[in-house]
């Protein structure tokens, strides 16, 4: 090769390298507004919670007249009936309900095995994300309608 | 560039020209991955912006300790009943003070206390959680308000509703959440 | 500088000018986008609130216009407010007017409880209002959007349409059928259509039900029993005195060969009047299970 040619191939070479920089500069940019993260994990918590207490085939109390939504009717609170309620299967989650002064009076879930195992440990399992969530409720006994707390704990596969 | 011809001109244009292109690129770095012009704020729908009321709904579907012919009243009657008899308003405070304690509550980070500087510790405490806040209103005029707001403070949260009384007039009862330099993550958690 | 150092400069101002456009590309997608993740499921949950907030509304009003209802008809005689029955005239001695029994159709209490329980609770109704708040979608999320508006009319001055249309609903809606036993009356309101927020097409269907607890109108059989058997054609001192042994607390007075009571009896008084020496009209309503369509 002479001199010319290997000024040539530098030449090449650093324009090669402009070219290079700025592609993946650009790439860069666009992957990163294609792929903004999408973080729903408060919503759906928010929307299981609604789904669970508001709806009859969940665990609202159906008395003679009406499904009275936001009521808890512990009788309904089961493994069949959560599975059937809400089913997904990279989600689990635990109900718990508890009176006013806190002692648990039920709880139940429709965790897998897995889901089980992690669930304690959830903060240092690699992908998935834990989420718990309290609000005040009204549940039904089988006598009377009181006033106590759900919580509602889901453990996400997220990635 | 250089040739056997030479091109004298190289040095004026090469390196002011590399010069503008990472000057562009970290100009555009900054737009992109800094300012993030790209992302959207509101993508995903807010707590703040549910306008869930399930809240006030147990409120004021919840029993309390005031009898009538032997059974117990629920918030929304003790309303009814305070409003026409004034003796009842301390109990339907006491009541409605009760549940608000029961809310979901949050901590305003230490952030904010080392913001503010020669704070009393017992403000400090006060300012660093949100309170809830409970108004009622009948005939138009303010019948009783619960819970303590705060200088500065936002309202967030806000659940409305308008209930019978037995006289057939209306009270209007809100709830909602007074808090001072709350975060979006906060108010997200309690929702 | 050569025809090959033209290429650098020339990169460079295409990078500038690429980069100008995807930033313009960017922003300009961003403000087209008009939805948001969890819109729809969110509204849903807002418009299950407001109909769980209607039946609050109208279980109180349930209670209170029962409650009203007793009152009226312990005024009444175990008559509802409008009726065909004639009263006693009232003077400066006696201020307060009551129905004569002899000059009443059948006596059913239960039947006239359920009628005066409906204008009760009619009124309630009329006077019901939402509290649903319409997304603003400028001043909450910073977008604007074309709103779905449901082809309804609206009068004028209306800011927030949901609103008119689901306090609307809720006044226009009347009582479809009644359910009453002993333990409990059930009213079935007719069907109310609520609109789902920025959703064509899509409707949440509430049938309202009510539920009341039922006064006990025992007492009424019971003296109407006591007034049959011992005062209507006998001796009014007799009359009198059967009617005072048998209620400690009752409250007997006559003028001539009327006789008026007072009966303290359900947190209420039952008043009523009737004459000695005429038929009083006869008593139905010992069944309560009845399921009367409107």
């Amino acid at each position: 090769m002479n001199k010319k040619g290997i000024f040539d191939i530098l030449e090449i070479g650093i324009y090669m390298f402009f070219v290079i920089v700025v592609s993946v500069f650009i790439f860069l940019a666009a992957f990163k507004y294609l792929n903004e993260k999408i973080d729903t994990t408060n919503l759906e918590i928010s929307l299981l919670t609604k789904r669970l207490t508001y709806s009859d085939s969940c665990l609202a109390y159906k008395d003679s007249a009406r499904v009275h939504q936001g009521t808890i009717d512990l009788a309904k609170l089961n493994f069949n009936t959560l599975t059937n309620c809400f089913s997904k299967e990279s989600l689990g989650y635990v109900v718990t309900v508890t009176d006013i002064a806190g002692n648990v009076l039920k709880s139940a879930s429709n965790l897998n095995a897995r889901q089980e195992a992690y669930l304690p440990i959830c903060k240092n399992v690699k992908g998935y994300h834990c989420i718990k969530k309290k609000n005040l409720v009204q549940y039904y006994d089988g006598n009377e309608t009181k006033t106590g707390f759900v919580t509602v704990e889901v453990i996400n596969l997220v990635g | 560039m250089l040739d056997k011809k030479g091109d004298f001109g190289f040095p004026f244009y090469f390196f002011p020209a590399v010069t503008l292109l990472v000057l562009t690129l970290v100009f555009f770095g900054i737009i992109f991955f800094v300012v993030e012009i790209g992302k959207s704020p509101n993508l995903v729908i807010r707590s703040e912006s549910y306008q869930d009321s399930s809240k006030l709904i147990t409120v004021l579907n919840s029993h309390t300790k005031v009898q009538q012919s032997g059974v117990n009243l629920t918030i929304s009657e003790l309303i009814s009943l305070a409003s026409e008899d004034q003796n009842y308003k301390d109990e339907l405070t006491s009541e409605i003070k009760f549940l608000l304690d029961k809310l979901p509550r949050i901590q305003v980070g230490e952030t904010l206390a080392d913001v503010i500087i020669a704070t009393p510790a017992s403000t400090r405490e006060t300012i660093k959680e949100g309170h809830w806040i409970l108004e009622i209103k009948t005939n138009n005029e303010s019948f009783l308000n619960i819970g303590e707001t705060q200088t500065l403070a936002n309202n967030y949260l806000e659940q409305l509703i308008f209930i019978p009384l037995s006289d057939g007039n209306l009270a209007e009862v809100k709830l909602y959440l007074n808090c001072f330099a709350c975060k979006a993550e906060d108010i997200d958690f309690i929702a | 500088m050569n025809k090959k150092g033209i290429f650098l400069p020339l990169f460079v101002f295409l990078v500038i000018f690429i980069l100008t456009v995807l930033v313009f590309v960017i922003k300009n997608t961003e403000s087209k986008k008009e939805d948001l993740v969890g819109l729809k499921a969110i509204t849903l949950g807002k418009l299950y609130d407001e109909t769980e907030k209607a039946m609050l509304y109208l279980d109180l009003s349930g209670k209170y216009s029962a409650d009203k209802a007793t009152k009226i008809l312990a005024d009444n005689g175990g008559f509802r407010a409008d009726n065909r029955c004639e009263r006693t005239q009232t003077d400066l001695v006696e201020q307060e007017s009551y129905v004569i029994w002899n000059t009443c159709p059948v006596i059913n209490p239960n039947l006239e409880f359920v009628e005066q329980l409906k204008d009760e609770i009619g009124l309630y109704k009329n006077n019901y209002k939402s509290s649903y708040r319409k997304t603003n979608f400028q001043a909450e999320f910073g977008i604007t959007r074309q709103e779905y508006l449901p082809p309804v009319d609206i009068p004028e001055g209306v800011e927030d349409i949901y609103n008119y249309m689901y306090t609307q609903a809720i006044i226009n809606s009347n009582i479809n059928s009644i359910e009453h036993n002993e333990e409990e009356i059930i009213l079935t309101f007719s069907d109310i259509l609520y609109p789902v927020e920025n959703s064509e097409g899509s409707v949440l269907i509430l049938t309202p039900k009510v539920k009341v607890i039922p006064t006990d109108f025992t007492v009424y059989s019971e003296l109407y029993s006591s007034i049959q058997d011992n005062c209507i054609n006998k001796n009014i001192t007799e009359c009198k005195n059967h009617l005072e042994e048998t209620y400690s607390s009752i409250d007997v007075s006559n003028q001539d060969n009327l006789i008026k009571i007072k009966l303290p009896a359900q947190n209420t008084t039952i008043k009523l009047a009737f004459y000695i020496d005429k038929r009083i009209p006869i008593y139905e309503g010992n069944n309560n299970n009845q399921n009367l369509f409107i």
